[in-house]
């Protein structure tokens, strides 16, 4: 005799309260993507502002390098960390990535004009002066920066949501209780 | 026998509660901070930490720990060089987190912190050196940012932090002679990194 009985669920009507209540192992909380990509964001942000005013008031040499790497690290690990709720929600490319990688590019071309090509005004009679195109490369990449960070946490809900409606439909293993025995079974579970 | 079971609808409209992992309410960590603090002016710090938490509200914690350590040489080949840095601190920190797995952390400690380095100084004139001796006491207060990873027991914390002196006294002795300086602001600057367990 074949033991194994094909149990199949036609529709499995689950609300939506309960689908937040215990979410499967395939579903993403929008609320903890939205957390996550906060998390993500303030650790790096908070190590750029750290890192840069110990690295410009630190009291001696060695405490200003450890500042500065920690800026430089907290900058480079922010390219990736802000996205960290898209992640979760299996959204693999994120915008605010390539936004904050540009930032940081031009950045950094701002920061060496800054304090290469633009210092040798302040070797000149009167007040030090930055030009233009400085001030606005290292403003614009500040802002591309951030901007892909506000991007992304903005994001990551939605991510979570579109995730979730992609997989709306799921055949899932289950078990149910026969007369003598426990069978197998799938379950064919939709979500609206 | 093949049995076919049809479930026309199974309607769970009300919400189905879940037994969630219990909240810890205290944590002991141990971890390593790589840093700089005065009065090593020539060399980095490494300093083994244990701090401790209890859990004062749903976001808060209270929290108290020591560290101790040396000094790396700056260049080179990173090898002790006669630094020491000491610190006891106690404050707040507030944690935040995305379901059970990652957690944001961010607060303040006040402490204390003592250190001591000890240098030759060369010179075109002093051809052997003169012994320096510097000690540093200071009152710092310390904000703190970082995160911690891992399962309802055992995780990994990371954190940044910047050591701000509120009241600092030096003295650097030097061929017998001894001077005294003061200052605020920042004088250290460390990532730890260590393994928490709570429960």
């Amino acid at each position: 005799m074949v033991k194994l009985a094909l149990a199949l669920v036609l529709v499995s009507l689950v609300s939506g309260s309960v689908a937040r209540a215990e979410p499967t192992t395939d579903s993403a909380d929008p609320d903890t993507a939205l957390r996550l990509s906060i998390i993500g964001s303030a650790f790096p942000i908070a190590a750029i502002g750290i890192g840069t005013l110990v690295g410009i008031e630190g009291a001696r040499a060695p405490i200003r390098d450890v500042g500065t790497v920690f800026a430089v690290g907290g900058a480079l690990i922010g390219i990736v960390t802000p996205a960290i709720g898209d992640f979760y929600a299996r959204r693999w490319l994120s915008p605010g990535i390539a936004m904050r990688a540009g930032g940081l590019i031009v950045e950094y071309i701002g920061l060496v004009k800054a304090f290469s090509n633009d210092i040798g005004d302040c070797a000149d009679p009167g007040p030090c002066h930055r030009s233009a195109a400085t001030i606005g490369l290292i403003a614009g990449g500040a802002a591309l920066y951030l901007g892909g960070v506000v991007l992304d946490v903005v994001g990551a809900p939605a991510a979570a949501r579109e995730w979730n409606a992609r997989h709306d439909v799921q055949l899932v293993p289950t078990a149910f209780k026969t007369q003598s025995s426990t069978a197998p079974g799938l379950a064919l579970a939709l979500k609206f | 026998m093949n049995r076919v079971a049809f479930i026309a609808a199974s309607l769970l409209a009300v919400p189905v509660g879940r037994a969630g992992p219990v909240e810890p309410e205290k944590y002991v960590a141990v971890s390593m901070m790589f840093g700089a603090a005065e009065p090593v002016y020539n060399g980095y710090n490494v300093m083994a930490a244990v701090d401790g938490g209890y859990r004062i509200t749903e976001l808060l914690w209270a929290r108290a720990g020591v560290g101790y350590g040396t000094s790396i040489d700056r260049f080179g080949q990173h090898v002790p060089n006669g630094g020491r840095n000491e610190l006891v601190r106690g404050g707040v920190e507030a944690r935040w987190c995305a379901g059970t797995i990652l957690c944001g952390i961010a607060g303040a400690d006040l402490g204390l912190q003592h250190g001591s380095f000890t240098d030759r100084l060369y010179s075109a004139t002093v051809i052997d050196g003169v012994v320096e001796s510097t000690t540093d006491n200071a009152f710092v207060v310390i904000p703190r940012i970082g995160f911690d990873v891992g399962g309802d027991r055992i995780r990994a914390r990371i954190a940044i932090e910047a050591e701000t002196a509120l009241v600092e006294h030096g003295t650097t002795t030097t061929n017998m002679v001894t001077t005294t300086q003061s200052q605020t602001g920042v004088i250290g600057v460390e990532l730890a990194a260590g393994v928490a367990f709570q429960w």
